[in-house]
């Protein structure tokens, strides 16, 4: 009876703690919260009194115990703890079967694996060159296998080349796994466009500028990721070069400041033979801020396409005495431009 | 009366086959479940049982099929519903039940070493999985805990202990669903699995109970499409973090998975009398992962010419320039790939049109994403989704049958489309390049009745459908060869023939008591 009682007085006090907070009887919202903790405490020890009291004595092991556990249930999760906490008590009491224990017996836990068993058939082919192992018509099928599961965790831009000579294996199992493989990432991209695609949608409803510049540039990445990751060959890759084109050409019109964006236009012109177009966006990313550092090797670039070597040099000369020049390019510009010169302006 | 319903409604004490079948015939649309349907009407004399294997019920709508008149008998059993468990009991389990699995396990780790052993412990084990290994004995004896825990000291290579042990009850659950099958079968005279996989495994327990031989028919080779899935499956776990993993090791779990369908695979061929591949390539394939040499060989598919013939009367007097993909729109069609190849068709030749039909509501997702894809290449206009559709009214307005399919075994709607006159342009898969290019030299001298193209190649795809529609005598020159071909390699009264001698095997008693036959000259395709 006392159990019962206690329990009620629970039930009331939590309902009342939880009224106050959702009818905002407080103004000031953390005296508000402070006193919510504090009735709701109030209520969970008596609800963890009341669920000792309803406890039959077999039950009763532990009598700080195993009122802490009913005080955590009852406290830590808001109303659902006590109201909870009350009913299973309740069904244990009146069904005592539906709580039996009788069919579980205490089992020894296994022991977990707390260092990492190694293969016994692992080699080194992680070190050795995949491209390699990949195209030995020797190696083994299991090897293959292995090697291009080391595949997805490369770059797409190093594996796509590799899982798409695979494509014409003589071995299907081969060919599945690296179809698979390039399904799952041409899935991706799919995924992300279209998911782009509708945010440009909705930011266009809400008439949000910077939203539709974002989603444009977006676009314009991905369908580049298209070209540059090899997934996209063929009519196809002019295809995605086409799309790129339209959406930087969108952003730009919408916000003419964007060096980076002027640079990747410039990059897909190129892409596209447009090499005129292409050198204008160059200058015109160089002129919005982009730093010299990634536009003179891009204008070398199109120097080079142009059959004008001393351009060539000319540029690179340009960024010769920058500190920190990418790995690739460090070589690239010791060649045409050596440190002795002067950097002139073409 | 529901079609559903009417299935069910089918049952007999007794049949003559016993057909296995898993995730296909009655309740799935596509090449698999048509030669079940041609098999079944082709043999009007024999009374057929179809035990139907699938995952979950939810999983399958409406039967595709109606069920000719001489299937006498049917029963479907979903494998992963999860419908009664025994009762919870405390049990401290079968000493040498445990011993016998002990050995099986090593047996399956390393089948060559332990052959001898592994066989005998396999049937004992299998022997009583209804009587002292039944699946209280997994589920809830001290034993099989302990062999559980001990597995995952000795050979997991994923620390989870939870992922381990759900993935090993997972993984066995459906093994004494399939004992109770066997429990219940009625009285056959032979079974005929169509795939291995658990439809083959469940033949191989029935040949073992019931003493009679066992047929294996295998359209793609099941072990192999398993791996495929299972390497590029998202729902398997791989806890190993950053310093454990070794990139060219698949997750353990997924390893394990493998070795389970390669040893349900195995235990299959074992089992089989008379071991069915529709050509050369899967006939090598299936003796490499296990299956005696001397019990294989091919029986390619046919079709019915004389009806399908009768549609080049039909036909326009001008190709169509209309290309058609005839399949499920599922990931194995590669139905991507085909609308990629649209976008480029279209560049050159804006008047041509890519049809699809085939029923979308086996992979909704995929379906959606080819819709979307068809939206955002611009498309519309030169696309069009047609669902199911009756070949008869289709094949006459269509100039290419196109197949882009990462996996097929020998397919039908190429052979039905060359007996309607149109030619076909399909990836190099399965047996594709035979039925495009010929297999012997007889047959290659009928000339090329299409064009074979990588798979996963868009442009080459295109490239080849463009090759038909702008050289109109070569389109005819296709027409006329895969007329020939179909008429003279691939027809029913061949097929059926074939399968004749088959079951008069099995029905006659020539493997009686089960033992397996040696000798079967090995057929070659044609």
């Amino acid at each position: 009876m006392k159990g019962l009682l206690a329990a009620c007085a629970a039930l009331l006090i939590e309902a009342l703690a939880f009224a106050g907070l959702m009818q905002q009887w407080l103004a000031d919202e953390q005296l508000a919260l402070l006193l919510f903790w504090l009735v709701h405490g109030l209520a969970s020890v008596l609800a963890a009194e009341a669920a000792w009291l309803i406890t039959p004595s077999r039950w009763r092991v532990g009598r700080y115990r195993l009122r802490g556990l009913y005080f955590s249930f009852a406290f830590f999760i808001p109303v659902l703890g006590i109201a909870g906490l009350l009913l299973v008590l309740f069904v244990a009491v009146r069904y005592p079967k539906t709580v039996s224990t009788d069919q579980y017996a205490q089992i020894r836990e296994p022991q977990y694996l707390m260092t990492m068993r190694e293969s016994q058939e692992r080699s080194d082919i992680r070190a050795a060159n995949a491209r390699q192992i990949l195209r030995d018509a020797k190696e083994s099928v299991d090897n293959k296998l292995r090697v291009m599961l080391a595949l997805q965790h490369m770059r797409p831009k190093v594996s796509v080349p590799l899982l798409q000579e695979l494509l014409s294996d003589p071995v299907e199992d081969l060919r599945l796994l690296a179809y698979s493989m390039l399904d799952s990432w041409e899935k991706d991209l799919a995924q992300r466009i279209g998911q782009t695609q509708q945010a440009l949608a909705a930011a266009r409803a809400r008439q949000s500028q910077r939203e539709i510049i974002n989603s444009h540039q977006r676009l314009a990445e991905l369908y580049w990721e298209q070209v540059d990751t090899g997934l996209a060959r063929g009519d196809l890759r002019t295809f995605a070069l086409e799309q790129a084109k339209v959406q930087c050409e969108q952003a730009l019109t919408l916000e003419p400041k964007l060096s980076g964006l002027w640079l990747h236009y410039g990059r897909v012109l190129l892409d596209l033979g447009n090499v005129a177009a292409a050198e204008k966006a160059f200058r015109l990313a160089r002129k919005a801020g982009m730093s010299e550092l990634y536009v003179m090797p891009e204008l070398a670039r199109i120097a080079w396409e142009l059959g004008r070597p001393g351009d060539v040099s000319a540029f690179l000369r340009r960024i010769s005495q920058q500190a920190h020049l990418p790995q690739g390019l460090h070589q690239v510009v010791r060649f045409w431009a050596p440190e002795t010169e002067r950097p002139t302006r073409p | 009366m529901s079609a559903d319903a009417e299935l069910q409604a089918r049952k007999s004490t007794r049949a003559d086959v016993a057909l296995l079948l898993e995730g296909t015939f009655p309740y799935v649309a596509g090449g698999v479940s048509s030669w079940v349907n041609q098999i079944i009407k082709g043999f009007p004399d024999i009374d057929f049982a179809i035990i139907f294997l699938g995952s979950r019920r939810q999983d399958y709508g409406e039967p595709k099929f109606k069920l000719p008149d001489n299937v006498v008998h049917f029963e479907a059993h979903y494998l992963y519903d999860s419908d009664s468990h025994p009762p919870v009991t405390a049990i401290k389990g079968d000493d040498e039940m445990f011993e016998q699995v002990r050995v099986l396990h090593r047996y399956f780790q390393n089948p060559h070493m332990y052959a001898r052993e592994g066989a005998q412990a396999l049937e004992r084990v299998v022997g009583e999985l209804n009587g002292r290994m039944n699946h209280d004995q997994f589920l809830y004896s001290e034993h099989s805990w302990n062999f559980t825990t001990q597995q995952y000291q000795e050979r997991s290579r994923d620390p989870s202990f939870v992922d381990y042990f759900w993935t090993v009850r997972t993984m066995h659950a459906p093994i004494w669903k399939l004992a109770k099958i066997v429990d219940g079968m009625i009285d056959v005279r032979c079974f005929h699995s169509v795939s291995t996989g658990y439809a083959g495994f469940l033949g191989a327990l029935l040949k073992r109970k019931h003493r009679k031989p066992l047929i294996l028919s295998e359209h793609g080779i099941y072990t192999k499409e398993r791996r495929i899935d299972l390497y590029s499956a998202q729902w398997i776990a791989d806890n190993r973090n950053l310093l454990q993993s070794d990139p060219t090791q698949a997750g353990y779990f997924r390893q394990a998975w493998i070795r389970f369908f390669e040893a349900l695979g195995r235990m299959c061929y074992d089992a089989s009398d008379q071991i069915i591949a529709l050509y050369e390539a899967n006939r090598l394939r299936q003796v490499q992962d296990g299956a005696r040499e001397e019990r294989t060989f091919n029986i390619p598919n046919g079709i019915d010419v004389e009806r399908f013939g009768a549609l080049r009367a039909k036909r326009p007097a001008e190709v169509p320039l209309v290309s058609c993909l005839i399949g499920r729109v599922v990931p194995i069609k590669d139905v991507k790939t085909y609308i990629r190849a649209m976008r480029v068709v279209a560049n050159r030749l804006p008047a041509a049109q890519a049809w699809i039909a085939g029923p979308e509501d086996e992979s909704p997702a995929y379906a959606k994403e080819c819709h979307d894809l068809v939206e955002s290449l611009g498309l519309q206009e030169n696309v069009k989704f047609l669902g199911f559709q009756n070949l008869m009214d289709l094949l006459p307005q269509i100039g290419l049958v196109v197949l882009s399919s990462i996996s097929e075994a020998l397919p039908l709607v190429l052979l039905e489309g060359y007996a309607a006159g149109v030619p076909a342009v399909s990836t190099d898969v399965g047996s594709c390049r035979q039925l495009i290019e010929g297999l012997t030299s007889a047959d290659k001298a009928l000339g090329k009745s299409g064009e074979i193209v990588g798979i996963a190649n868009p442009q080459e795809l295109a490239d080849a459908i463009l090759l038909f529609f702008t050289d109109l005598d070569k389109w005819h020159q296709a027409s006329e060869a895969g007329v020939a071909r179909v008429g003279k390699y691939y027809t029913h009264p061949l097929m059926f023939s074939r399968y004749a001698k088959v079951y008069e095997r099995a029905l006659e008693g020539e493997f009686a008591d089960g033992d397996s036959f040696d000798g079967w000259p090995p057929l070659d395709g044609a």
